[in-house]
């Protein structure tokens, strides 16, 4: 469960973002839709505690990303997209390993985690490889078993499929499905309408740091065609200030 | 405790990825090792030859022919006596390497044991007459070792006596010998070990701090339960491991090469000497790592880093020469309280043999003090949001 209070955040006299605020259940996905610099991972950052709100706060799963951060980090995995943020000159399961260790797991714990994350991902034939020479997919698949090493409750994906293939994206897709079903909280962030329509619960539309619109997403597929939707999301970020 | 279990894992993967690095392996331990060496035989060996060069002839004048030390001279195969009218124009165009001013009166000042005046003139431009001079300087230190040693009873015994034939080579061990290889080795050693301190760190501090920035690892690394000061702790650590390492393999290829070294130019350095500054290189690095760090935490890209780092070293250089001329025997607390210059003055006294304790740990304390600032302010700035994310 993520709460996200009247978070304002200020990058010297620039406002990133405006009094933000919503809600994500156990469960359920929120896609966060917005043009590049819209304040969608200036959010997540905050909400993953590597940024302070210059003003509000989120809780998560009842820890404050202010006064508990690091308990908000045990329970948040992060995963981004066109960066996977791996090491090239360690092996995949050297990277997992790391990011576990870091996490506070054992030997034993983080031995029995990573092997548990290889066969789940599917990549033990090259999890003993050294990263640098993997495609972007195998990448993303290491990617995403390091975001989840410390199993946490709530996944922030910022814009997990930018730069990927079809398969490559559908992997991750899927794998935010798969959260889901596994009763998680998820944020993705993206400035595709296509993805967000397809795999959000509910749509946060941002626009200049400010939410312009919330809604439903399965509501308003069935209000409204495909091309209506994509005019109202078209419109709603051509002219957010109008809305606002 | 958590701290520092969190900054150990991640001294221990940094460690990993530079040891599996050939480009780290090769600049900053190999080069290290193979430089210093490979600069003091070149030094070495152009030192001697331009010296056996000098050694086979060495054309001089001298004002006044009709002494003991012109018959001396003359009697040399090294040296030629030759008549010049213009010494001064003879000295500009090379055709005399010395020029050789003496007291009229200088064998009955000698058979009266009476000191005498005796000037040698050299074209100080002039790398074959500096040269020159060394050698003329020799064969007048013999030449007042055998008056001073011998008693001549008149002037003509003293003139028909003294034209004897020298082996420098052979003189006694009272000549003194002009060392030039030293004063170069004075000088390049320290250089060589504070630029291999300074960017034997350099790299891997960029690549650990401003290339995680770059690569997108930082971010991943930040979402973790590591503290910030644990992540700068362990960078630290990396860092200065790599500085350490680099400096003692240029300790151990000038070791290596003082002990293959036949060279009698060379300075003998004591065990002792050698674990002092096997310790001063330690710590440098630390002061060098810490503050590359700081350099690389602060930039935006590896780029941007090197870009910083790169000034840093040149200037760490340049306190070097400054001390080119600096008497080891008179260092003063100035000098061992000032950023680089004192780390260079204590390697220059522990080359020179004579090192000071107090003058060492002077030092050492200083270079812990510069650590610690550093490491404040890298942890303060690695802590501020627009350092980390450049926002």
């Amino acid at each position: 469960m993520i709460s996200v209070i009247n978070i304002s955040k200020r990058f010297g006299k620039t406002d990133a973002l405006t009094d933000v605020s919503f809600d994500v259940n156990n469960g359920e996905i929120v896609g966060l839709l917005g043009e590049n610099g819209a304040g969608k991972s200036t959010l997540l950052r905050i909400i993953s505690t590597m940024l302070s709100p210059t003003s509000g706060t989120a809780i998560v799963n009842g820890y404050n990303v202010i006064e508990n951060p690091k308990d908000v980090r045990k329970n948040v995995g992060i995963l981004f997209g066109s960066e996977v943020g791996l090491y090239e000159r360690l092996t995949a399961r050297e990277n997992i390993e790391y990011f576990a260790r870091l996490n506070g797991m054992n030997k034993k714990q983080c031995d029995d985690r990573v092997n548990y994350l290889i066969e789940r991902f599917s990549f033990a034939d090259y999890a003993d490889k050294q990263v640098g020479s993997f495609s972007k997919g195998m990448k993303q698949k290491i990617a995403i078993a390091r975001s989840i090493v410390h199993d946490p409750s709530v996944m922030l994906f910022d814009e997990p499929d930018s730069g990927l293939d079809f398969r490559a994206a559908r992997t991750v897709f899927d794998f935010m499905e798969a959260c889901k079903k596994e009763g998680k909280s998820i944020i993705f962030s993206s400035h595709s309408m296509e993805s967000i329509k397809n795999y959000s619960d509910r749509m946060v539309v941002i626009h200049k740091g400010h939410i312009v619109k919330c809604f439903d997403v399965k509501s308003y597929r069935e209000q409204y065609t495909e091309r209506e939707i994509n005019d109202i999301l078209f419109n709603l970020v051509c002219d957010g200030d109008e809305n606002v | 405790m958590k701290m520092f279990r969190q900054a150990l894992i991640i001294f221990l993967k940094e460690l990993k990825c530079i040891v599996r690095d050939k480009k780290t392996f090769i600049f900053g331990l190999l080069l290290p090792l193979m430089l210093v060496p490979s600069m003091l035989f070149i030094v070495d060996f152009s030192t001697k030859n331009m010296q056996g060069q000098v050694m086979e002839n060495v054309n001089v004048a001298m004002d006044n022919k009709d002494n003991s030390l012109y018959n001396f001279l003359n009697a040399q195969d090294v040296i030629t006596i030759i008549d010049v009218d213009d010494f001064q124009k003879a000295l500009d165009s090379g055709t005399i390497s010395a020029y050789i001013k003496v007291s009229k009166d200088i064998d009955e000042r000698v058979i009266k044991k009476e000191n005498f005046d005796l000037e040698v003139k050299y074209n100080e431009s002039s790398i074959n007459s500096v040269m020159a001079l060394t050698t003329v300087s020799q064969y007048e230190n013999a030449y007042r070792y055998l008056i001073a040693n011998y008693d001549f009873k008149t002037v003509d015994n003293l003139r028909e006596s003294i034209a004897i034939k020298i082996d420098l080579s052979q003189a006694e061990e009272g000549l003194p010998k002009i060392d030039t290889s030293s004063l170069y080795f004075s000088m390049l050693v320290p250089m060589m070990l504070i630029l291999y301190c300074c960017m034997g760190s350099a790299g891997t501090a960029a690549d650990v701090s401003a290339g995680e920035k770059e690569r997108g690892t930082l971010e991943p690394l930040l979402s973790t339960g590591a503290s910030r000061s644990s992540i700068v702790i362990g960078k630290l650590l990396a860092t200065t491991s790599m500085g350490v390492v680099s400096g003692l393999f240029t300790v151990l290829g000038l070791w290596g090469y003082l002990l293959i070294s036949s060279s009698s130019n060379m300075p003998n350095i004591s065990a002792f000497d050698m674990i002092s500054l096997i310790l001063v290189t330690v710590f440098i690095s630390m002061f060098f790592a810490s503050l590359n760090l700081m350099i690389g935490v602060y930039s935006k890209s590896y780029k941007e880093a090197q870009t910083y780092l790169m000034p840093v070293s040149i200037m760490c250089s340049v306190p070097t020469f400054f001390t080119y001329a600096l008497d080891v025997s008179h260092i003063g607390i100035l000098e061992l309280c000032v950023p680089v210059l004192n780390m260079i003055c204590i390697v220059k006294e522990i080359l020179s043999g004579a090192v000071n304790l107090i003058h060492l740990g002077i030092v050492i304390l200083w270079l812990l003090f510069y650590v610690c600032v550093s490491l404040f302010v890298t942890l303060r700035m690695f802590k501020k949001e627009s350092v980390v994310f450049r926002i």
